[in-house]
């Protein structure tokens, strides 16, 4: 069975490349448009495997998403890897702090983030 | 509009210039069209921005479907390709194996045609090596008839002595004998040289026989070498055409590869999509701060000192990741 990546970002021309490529290879992808609406797809779908989550969103931030899913002792699992504009050592630091696994800054490599996703989901 | 010396002069949108004084307080009608000004301006680049921001989304959208299709059709020509190559495969496979059973009944019939010209050779041999039997058992025969013209001498010579001890008898028993060593003698001659014949035609026909062998190792040398040579001919043409075929091959993956690579690069334009929808939100609120700063101002709540500043985070600010690291995943 296809392991099941969350993907969040405001932007939906990223979600699309993202999840072509993620289906492309074998995984199955649902979306969120900001922090509110992940928070809101993990609570429905408990088979999430991984979250590819953007810094920058309207309404909760991919920071503010993270400290919400650290206070509710999820953290960690799944795994959390931001996919980001943001390259700044502060915000990685800060998103290290909160328990994020990895950091891409965009435009992301297919390949790579393939490659990392079937390590982080062990798929 | 009257200017004092502590006033400042902010500009509008077409109605001229609005007069603050120094501390704060500026004309309620000022303030009102003011307020009438940046709502309108509030609007409009709220409109504005809204429509940038949708009809970005689409036409990158659609640009990112029109990506897809290349990948997709790009993958076809891969998959049709390979097809041919293997369809190639089969028939330069067929072909061969044609050509194999051409090269194959070629071969078979100089086989057959040197088999031939070996029984020929071998039937000439065993003719030759009949003759030469033959012509041994003859020599034998005349040896033997040799030996007994030798025994029939030494007869004759007993006789002959014999004879001549009656002489003065009957002289014409020795003209007998004489005439008989006479024949004999003619015998002896002919025998001889019927024997010193067939010993050089023997003589004669043994080189032959090896000439004979030499020329069916020559002939047996050369088929192997020519035997060589068309399966070499053989396999080179196979593997032209296999060489041909995958170089045909390798160039078409080049280009098909090219092309993926264009596509990819593509959508990693595409990824910076959000980057004008972040400029373009931060514009939006910026226009709402500036809303609230004149209303505030408007109001009296806020004095000059007081509004909130505008200002915007760069959204091309990406820290310290090298233009290389780009879409490298950081693994923690």
């Amino acid at each position: 069975m296809a392991h099941k990546i969350l993907l969040v970002d405001d932007s939906k021309t990223v979600r699309q490349q993202v999840a072509v490529a993620l289906t492309q290879a074998g995984f199955t992808a649902i979306e969120a448009g900001d922090g509110q609406e992940a928070l809101d797809q993990i609570a429905k779908n408990a088979d999430v495997r991984m979250i590819v989550c953007d810094v920058n969103m309207p309404r909760m931030s991919g920071l503010e998403f993270l400290a919400a899913m650290k206070q509710a002792g999820k953290m960690g699992n799944p795994p959390v890897v931001m996919l980001t504009t943001e390259g700044k050592s502060d915000v990685i630091a800060q998103a290290k702090a909160l328990g994020v696994r990895g950091w891409v800054v965009k435009p992301f490599k297919p390949d790579h983030l393939i490659a990392a996703a079937k390590k982080l989901t062990g798929g | 509009m009257a200017n004092s010396p502590d006033a400042t002069n902010v500009a509008g949108s077409g109605t001229g210039s609005l007069t603050v004084r120094g501390d704060g307080q500026a004309s309620a009608a000022s303030l009102s069209a003011v307020k009438a000004q940046v709502s309108s301006f509030h609007r409009q680049t709220d409109e504005i921005f809204g429509k940038c921001i949708s009809t970005s989304e689409k036409e990158v959208m659609a640009a990112g479907d029109a990506v897809r299709a290349i990948y997709d059709e790009t993958r076809e020509q891969v998959s049709a390709m390979d097809a041919a190559v293997a369809s190639l495969g089969k028939e330069t496979g067929k072909r061969s194996e044609a050509s194999l059973g051409v090269a194959m009944r070629r071969q078979g019939e100089l086989f057959a045609n040197f088999m031939n010209q070996l029984s020929k050779r071998l039937d000439t041999q065993a003719s030759v090596a009949n003759q030469a039997l033959a012509m041994v058992a003859k020599v034998h025969e005349f040896t033997k008839k040799i030996s007994n013209l030798w025994s029939s001498a030494r007869i004759l010579t007993v006789n002959a002595r014999i004879e001549a001890s009656r002489l003065g008898e009957q002289g014409a028993g020795m003209a007998i004998i004489a005439k008989e060593m006479g024949d004999f003698t003619v015998a002896v001659a002919k025998a001889n040289e019927a024997t010193s014949g067939i010993a050089q035609q023997i003589a004669e026909t043994i080189p032959s026989i090896a000439a004979e062998s030499d020329a069916m190792v020559t002939s047996a040398r050369s088929f192997s070498a020519r035997l060589a040579e068309e399966a070499g001919c053989l396999e080179r043409t196979y593997l032209e055409a296999m060489g041909s075929a995958l170089s045909a091959l390798g160039t078409a993956n080049d280009a098909a590869k090219k092309t993926v690579d264009r596509a990819q690069e593509v959508l990693s334009h595409l990824q910076f999509q959000d980057i004008l929808s972040q400029a373009l939100r931060q514009m939006q609120d910026l226009t709402k701060t500036l809303d609230t700063n004149v209303d505030g101002l408007a109001a009296g709540r806020l004095s000059s000192g007081q509004v909130a500043p505008l200002t915007m985070k760069s959204v091309f600010d990406q820290g310290e990741v090298a233009e290389n690291d780009r879409g490298e995943v950081q693994l923690f």
